[in-house]
């Protein structure tokens, strides 16, 4: 204030000077007197400004506010990854920082502030031309760098302009120049680029000059989506990334994500843990299970393997002598791939790792149901020692079937994705199920504990498909659809359980059976199924715990009877699930899964007794023990 | 001996405030003042804050008193994590639903209560007003006065153009 007073007296001084006249240090004109009157002038207007300004409740947030503002000011982009429109494990996201640009002009402090905060420029999405303000910017913090197109609509922006061919190009090798300069602060390299046939071989070779030559020794993160149409003779089916021009390095790299690209690295990896392959079935050289053993063999701690759409059976296979790699940490294995009738794809993989841990979790798909031995193969194959005792059958119509197995140990598990990819047997999808069923495998007598989950349209067959073919079933949980539809599958499955009522002569599905869970959906009209299951069983073959789960939904007078079954069991336990937000957005199972004290993780709760043997049908006042939680 | 479980803040003009322990905790200034006195009836003054401001604080811990690992998050700016965790429901917005004054202020009182769920929410309302806004509409917004010389901002000028080009 007062320096604004001092300026406020300095201005009428000037205004009260007659024209040339002299100062002692020579004469002032009247021009060189509106000249200074305009400095001080537009000195107090600012001054003025500033205070008036101090005064804006923004500026009194400190500057390291002020900075955590700017960085959620950046634009949040999560890539699905490579492998654009299919299931990728590990989407990545950036910041994009282009739009903290306004806030460069807003003023000297916000400038200051933006401008000497190096984190704030630490994610580089390079775009046609050098990104090099933001590289300045940044400093020396770690850097994410990402050389994508896949981030802007069609149109906005291309790597590659085919009406500025040259210009294009060497704008872009300039950028990747730049990258290059500051590899070693890279800790995130995610390059996506969509598939353009107008890409040429330039560009191509100026990717693999890139990969091969970078820094790679900060490197942590990496995702390459690169599609290399036709054909490459220029690019090795074996590349050494990030060679750091030849000196040496122990990587650090802990996830890698490799699609559509010809290449498998040649590096060893000493620090992966995640490995994503696919859409590489690029013709001509091709890299085969010899490379893939070494690849792993480098990568010892690998706990995920992704796997999808890589074409095993038509690469070499493992040469005599080839080691195989040891993977003692693996615990996730996808291996995906077309519709298939053969195993060669999975024995070919598997013939490059030692073997799977038994904590591993195996997915596997997809297999055409006309060829029901592949799931005995698979089995013998890849099951753990101990073998799998839990099944979980999940069949949506639409969706095919997954047959889900787990160990006693509950650690690590086996899922065989099965599509019923032949068009004769639309109308009976569970045709070549049932053939499986049928055959009675050993791994068949092996499981005690099932778990149903079917389609609306699959309850009558899919029931009486696998009912009775479980002989050491002991623990059945079915989960029945959300709602009844009218006239629909509820009078089916009311037919399928009459399967575990005993027979005239006796027999009956599922004998050991001690357990059984089951949800009843909303507008059920009435139980009797369920009833006469548990009634018709209970001198011979008695069900001794019952677990219902409820719809808020259901009438009052079907709740009763709900109710009534609890004197037919030893333990029962019945829950209000909780309402479905809408038709067929809720999995039934996770309806019953949401019953407290019974299941957790996806299984019956530990708590819960393992199976005990006890006689059927004991003798009058022989007690039964169980060994309840 | 008052209840244990609860304490009294007195605000910088004067108005005392009593709360659960449990929700204070929620400012890693105060947990750690707590944890320094022990058992005492004394109350604690906080001075930077008013009682307007020290009622909203309250209100928005309370409110969130169950979230899980309310203060043990990176503290690092730019921290990819802490930006993506930063979620700023319907309830939040609402409450940061108040005049410029009182929204900073409160946002620099969960900052010197050193609340990062607060700061983190208070911050990202601000961005969302500014996300999409030209430099001007910034400055009118915030009231904020253009302090660069006409030179600076001829410059400046050719800078933005070249930027926005990108």
């Amino acid at each position: 204030m007062d320096r604004l007073k001092q300026l406020c007296i300095e201005a009428g001084k000037l205004i009260e000077e007659p024209g040339n006249i002299n100062t002692g240090h020579g004469t002032r004109t009247n021009e060189q007197l509106f000249i200074s009157l305009k400095t001080i002038l537009r000195d107090a207007a600012n001054l003025a400004a500033l205070l008036h300004s101090e005064h804006a409740p923004i500026n009194r947030v400190p500057t390291e506010v002020l900075t955590r503002i700017f960085s959620f000011v950046r634009t949040s982009v999560t890539t699905a990854g490579p492998a654009t429109g299919y299931s990728v494990p590990w989407p990545y996201t950036l910041q994009d920082a282009r739009t903290l640009h306004p806030l460069l002009f807003v003023c000297r402090r916000w400038r200051d502030i933006a401008l000497n905060a190096p984190l704030l420029w630490s994610h580089v999405v390079v775009r046609s031309g050098v990104d090099s303000d933001n590289l300045a910017r940044s400093a020396r913090v770690p850097l994410t760098v990402s050389i994508s197109d896949a981030l802007y609509p069609p149109g906005v922006w291309q790597i590659w302009d085919a009406s500025e061919l040259s210009s294009s190009f060497q704008a872009f090798y300039t950028t990747l120049k730049s990258i290059g300069e500051v590899g070693a602060r890279i800790r995130g390299l995610h390059i996506n680029i969509r598939k353009n046939a107008k890409h040429p071989a330039q560009l191509r070779r100026a990717m693999v000059t890139f990969l091969t030559h970078l820094d790679g020794s900060q490197l942590e993160e990496c995702t390459i989506e690169h599609p290399f149409s036709g054909l490459h003779p220029d690019v090795s089916p074996r590349l050494a990334l990030f060679s750091r021009h030849g000196r040496p390095y122990q990587s650090k790299l802990r996830s890698l994500q490799l699609a559509s690209t010809p290449f498998l690295p040649s590096n060893e990896f000493p620090a992966l843990i995640k490995f994503s392959l696919s859409h590489a079935n690029a013709v001509g050289k091709m890299w085969g299970a010899d490379d893939f053993a070494k690849f792993l063999s480098g990568s010892p701690k690998l706990e995920s393997l992704y796997i999808r759409n890589i074409q095993f059976e038509l690469r070499a296979g493992l040469h005599f002598g080839t080691p195989r790699a040891t993977l003692d940490h693996l615990r996730y294995l996808w291996f995906d791939f077309p519709p298939t009738r053969e195993i060669t794809a999975v024995e070919r993989l598997a013939s490059t790792i030692t073997y799977v841990p038994s904590h591993c979790s195996i997915l596997l798909a997809t297999f055409c149901t006309s060829r029901h031995d592949i799931v005995d193969q698979l089995l013998k194959l890849l099951a753990g020692g101990e073998g799998y005792t839990r099944l979980h059958i999940r069949a949506l119509s639409n969706e095919g079937t997954t047959l889900h197995f787990i160990p006693s140990s509950q650690r690590g598990s086996l899922s065989i994705g099965i599509l019923n990819a032949d068009p004769a047997n639309r109308n009976d999808p569970w045709r070549d199920l049932r053939a499986l069923f049928d055959k009675s495998y050993p791994w068949c007598s092996a499981i005690e504990e099932l778990w149903l989950e079917f389609g609306e349209d699959d309850y009558y067959n899919g029931i009486r498909c696998v009912l009775g073919r479980f002989p050491g079933l002991r623990g059945l949980v079915i989960s029945q659809p959300c709602y009844v539809s009218p006239g629909g599958w509820y009078t089916s499955i009311d037919d399928a359980l009459r399967l575990l009522r005993p027979s005239r002569d006796g027999s009956v599905a599922c004998p050991s059976l001690d357990t059984l869970c089951i949800n009843i959906p909303a507008y059920c009209k009435n139980i009797e199924a369920l009833k006469q299951v548990v009634l018709s069983r209970v001198h011979t073959y008695p069900i001794r715990r019952l677990v219902v789960g409820y719809s808020p939904m259901l009438e009052l007078d079907v709740l009763a009877e709900v109710f009534s079954l609890e004197k037919l069991v030893k333990r029962f336990i019945c829950e209000e699930l909780p309402p479905a937000t809408g038709r067929g957005t809720v999995r039934p199972s996770d309806w019953l899964l949401s019953i407290p004290n019974v299941f957790k993780d996806g299984i019956l709760y530990r708590g819960w007794p393992r199976w005990v043997i006890v006689p059927m049908n004991p003798p009058p006042g022989t007690a039964v023990h169980y060994h309840l939680p | 001996m008052g209840d244990s479980n609860r304490l009294t803040l007195v605000a910088s003009d004067g108005g005392k405030f009593v709360v659960d322990k449990e929700v204070v905790q929620m400012s890693v200034l105060l947990k750690n003042m707590i944890e320094d006195l022990g058992e005492t009836d004394e109350s604690i003054p906080i001075p930077n804050v008013t009682s307007p401001v020290l009622t909203k604080v309250i209100e928005f811990c309370e409110n969130h008193r169950t979230d899980a690992a309310r203060t043990d998050g990176p503290n690092v700016d730019g921290d990819d994590a802490r930006m993506r965790t930063a979620v700023v429901s319907d309830w939040d917005r609402q409450f940061f639903d108040v005049d410029q004054d009182l929204m900073f202020e409160i946002i620099v009182a969960a900052n010197y209560l050193d609340i990062k769920s607060l700061v983190d929410v208070g911050c990202k309302v601000v961005a969302d007003m500014i996300k999409g806004k030209s430099p001007q509409e910034i400055r009118d917004l915030f009231d904020i006065v253009n302090d660069f010389s006409p030179e600076e901002e001829a410059a400046l000028r050719k800078e933005n153009e070249w930027a926005n080009d990108r």
